[in-house]
């Protein structure tokens, strides 16, 4: 039993845990779900050890420890994160990545083959041990590690979105591989946006809300209603008054999807929210990279009934287009550069800046300061600044909600609201289908590149 | 219900990286040979051997230094030190045998540790931060000898020089075993260990580990600092090694004799990636890397290319082994 007893967690003076108290048992598939911000990951880096808590107690079978990195992998205590390559050795053979070094006392290669063979078994994957890992798909890195896992003697195993970016067909076999491994007596630890996938194989569930316990329990009487409760609160649903869009098309887009390779249109008009709904995966980014010029792709854009070549995204921001991508610290800021030259970035003066600051309600001590020194909610509103102080017509907004704090998320909200009543066109980009139902006029599903019916959760 | 056992087959590289190099070694080997009748003479091969061996060396400490992920560009000016530690121990101090191979070795392994401390501990850069080791250490051995070469019976304030080049030490470069060249077996022996070392041994395999992935090796429980810190430290012993083997070689201190072979042993650690198609550093593909080198510069001087007019063509080899290297990096992500 591996448990968070009364576990808070706070960075600065933000609470992204409150007093949580939580049990993993061995032997169930527990499922996570919260929105964007509300503690998910925060949770699994306590139980990794990647993070310690501020108060509370981490409890296995009853006794407290005090988890590392290392010492959670002592304890079998083996976390397959979403980033699967950032845990390979991508241009070491397969063999080696299983194996976990702790447990090889002689380095004598067809014996570590022979134990790699063993546990990959246990995983269904018969590939060749001698290959570098970097050659195969997502789908089989996956089970790589959980092979690696078994083989470190994993008691509980914790993963990460693990379905988000595999096919249906795979992510059914990953799913019936971990309820067999739950047999075996592995406690699993599942997050993960698709409902369909909770109710399937979960025994338990637990819902965070801004970093509290909202629910726990069996996911499978639960109603659409009580899960959209239990995830956004009542509070949240009304806070926000949509504009109503205009009739004039602003702009209509057909393109060819990267990576996918989907043929893909979209329309919206002016004053419209646009909301693309979707899992990590299903190709929200690059559609929204695609429309920036990011891409190179094929793609034929009307902007007010005037076409657009749109190659670079220079040609985007000067037809009038803004964006904030899903990346914000790789993507969209300088983050050793002050505040006013992050927001001055684009185009601007520089008495514009506060004032600007000011409408987003973004807390720092001066505009000298780097970004880097900033919380997660007021980066991205710095992101957002630097296209405000200009007109844009078009804003492609990709996730501006992850990583970001509940205030901050309201004021991002209060934004999109103000810009299409000033008639511009939004398109906004999440995972979260409660907080596209709260914004945007109208709400697109991708799946794996094409438009959906409403999915997910 | 989807299929539960996932079977996959890759294919494996293709044919240029995986024999290309043996194939490379013995076309240039034929060409030289039909075109040149001195070539393949025994003692021609002698010379290639021994020019290959302290190449082969520093290209070894080298590799070290990529395998874990770093850079090491100081291992020329290091050969160098090493060579006017050896030749100032003889000729200078009148030293024995053993203070002549100790100190130059000393030395390697102080500049490794020089090298470990910028870049491990003030985290500069690999590449830039042992290209300024590289000149502070030249400038080193020029200060010591303020330019001028270490030689038998050179004239010293008050006099000649005390010691020699003693005959134990010049065996080391110029002395053979029956018909094989001692530093032929030097040569193998070290990089029979080190491949041994890398394969077999728990610390080998960590080298592999933290240069191929740092953050993921920190978390398995590997001491990153340290291994990285053995590298260089292991890379500036090899090219001592070859110092010294250049120092009896030519029987004379040069000053900034090592200089030019870095180019010579870098070119040869990324032949090394490819020779195998594992697209990694590896001590084997390394040794048969500077073999190729050693061929190729030989048989151009018989050509009468002169020697300035060979930088071309190991800056040519250079850019195509990076650029193989580089092939074989992208199919695995």
């Amino acid at each position: 039993m591996l448990r968070l007893e009364r576990v808070t967690k706070r960075y600065g003076d933000v609470t992204v845990l409150d007093d949580v108290t939580f049990t993993l048992r061995r032997g169930e598939v527990h499922g996570l779900l919260g929105l964007n911000g509300a503690g998910k990951s925060t949770l699994v880096k306590l139980l990794s050890g990647a993070i310690i808590p501020t108060s509370g107690t981490i409890e296995l079978d009853e006794a407290a420890i005090t988890l590392t990195p290392a010492e959670a992998i002592r304890l079998g205590i083996i976390t397959v994160s979403q980033e699967v390559d950032d845990a390979l050795y991508l241009d070491l053979p397969v063999y080696e990545n299983v194996v976990p070094w702790q447990t090889i006392e002689r380095i004598r290669p067809r014996e570590l083959k022979r134990r790699a063979i063993t546990y990959l078994e246990r995983v269904g994957l018969e590939i060749d041990v001698t290959e570098p890992v970097g050659r195969f798909p997502l789908s089989v890195k996956q089970r790589i590690l959980i092979a690696r896992a078994l083989a470190s003697d994993a008691t509980y195993l914790l993963l990460d979105e693990p379905t988000a970016a595999l096919s249906t067909d795979d992510a059914a076999s990953l799913l019936a591989l971990l309820q067999s491994l739950a047999e075996e007596g592995v406690g699993i630890f599942l997050i993960t946006h698709r409902s369909d996938e909770l109710s399937r194989v979960t025994t338990t569930s637990t819902f965070l809300r801004d970093g509290r316990i909202a629910y726990e329990g069996p996911f499978q009487p639960l109603s659409d209603e009580d899960i959209h409760a239990y995830l956004s609160g009542a509070g949240m649903t009304t806070a926000v008054e949509k504009a109503t869009p205009g009739t004039d098309e602003r702009i209509r887009a057909e393109l060819t999807l990267p990576t996918f390779g989907t043929e893909l249109s979209l329309t919206a008009y002016k004053g419209e929210v646009v909301g693309i709904g979707g899992v990590t995966g299903s190709g929200k980014t690059e559609l929204i990279e695609a429309l920036f010029g990011l891409s190179g792709v094929k793609q034929r854009i009307t902007l007010d009934g005037k076409p657009l070549n749109i190659r670079e995204p220079r040609q985007a921001v000067q037809s009038g287009f803004a964006l904030v991508p899903e990346e914000r610290r790789k993507q969209g800021l300088f983050l050793d550069d002050s505040i006013e030259r992050n927001v001055l970035a684009i185009e601007g003066k520089a008495n514009a800046v506060t004032r600007v600051l000011a409408s987003l309600r973004v807390k720092y001590d001066q505009v000298g300061q780097p970004v880097r020194e900033l919380s997660g909610g007021n980066q991205q509103k710095i992101v957002l600044s630097k296209w405000l102080l200009e007109d844009r017509d078009v804003y492609l907004l990709d996730e501006p909600t992850k990583g970001v704090d509940v205030t901050a998320k309201r004021d991002i909200y209060e934004l999109v609201t103000r810009l299409a009543k000033d008639g511009k066109t939004v398109i906004f980009t999440s995972s979260e289908p409660n907080e596209l139902e709260l914004i945007a006029n109208r709400t697109l599903w991708l799946d794996r590149g094409r438009w959906q019916q409403k999915g997910g959760v | 219900m989807a299929q539960l056992v996932i079977k996959q087959r890759t294919k494996r590289f293709s044919g240029i990286g995986q024999y290309g190099t043996l194939f490379a070694i013995l076309a240039l080997i034929a060409v030289f040979g039909v075109t040149n009748d001195q070539f393949l003479m025994y003692a021609n091969f002698s010379d290639i051997i021994k020019s290959v061996s302290i190449v082969s060396l520093l290209a070894l400490g080298v590799t070290f230094s990529l395998i874990v992920g770093g850079f090491d560009l100081s291992v020329g000016s290091t050969a160098s030190l090493a060579t006017i530690g050896a030749a100032s121990s003889l000729v200078l101090h009148s030293q024995e045998l053993l203070v002549a191979l100790l100190v130059p070795l000393v030395l390697g392994m102080l500049v490794g540790l020089l090298n470990a401390l910028v870049t491990i501990k003030f985290r500069l850069p690999d590449l830039l931060a042992t290209l300024a080791i590289m000149y502070v250490i030249n400038g080193v051995q020029l200060t010591y000898t303020k330019g001028f070469s270490i030689y038998d019976n050179m004239p010293i304030e008050g006099g000649t020089a005390p010691g020699r080049f003693i005959p134990s030490f010049l065996f080391i470069g110029q002395g053979s075993i029956g018909p094989i060249p001692f530093v032929a077996i030097l040569m193998i022996l070290f990089f029979a260990g080190a491949h041994l070392f890398l394969t077999y041994s728990k610390t080998g395999r960590e080298f592999y580990y933290v240069g191929s992935n740092v953050e993921a090796a920190r978390r398995s429980g590997i001491a990153v600092t340290r291994i990285k810190l053995y590298a260089y430290v292991l890379s500036g012993l090899f090219a001592a090694i070859g110092g010294i083997i250049l120092a009896s070689r030519i029987g004379t201190g040069q000053v900034s004799a090592g200089a030019p072979l870095l180019m010579d042993a870098v070119a040869a650690a990324y032949i090394g990636y490819a020779v195998f198609g594992t697209g990694r550093p590896n001590v084997v593909g390394t040794l048969i890397g500077a073999i190729l080198i050693g061929i190729l510069l030989n048989g151009l001087t018989m050509w009468d290319v002169p020697y300035y007019a060979q930088d071309i063509v190991k800056g040519a080899i250079l850019i195509a082994a990076l650029g193989l290297s580089y092939i074989q990096k992208k199919q695995l992500t």
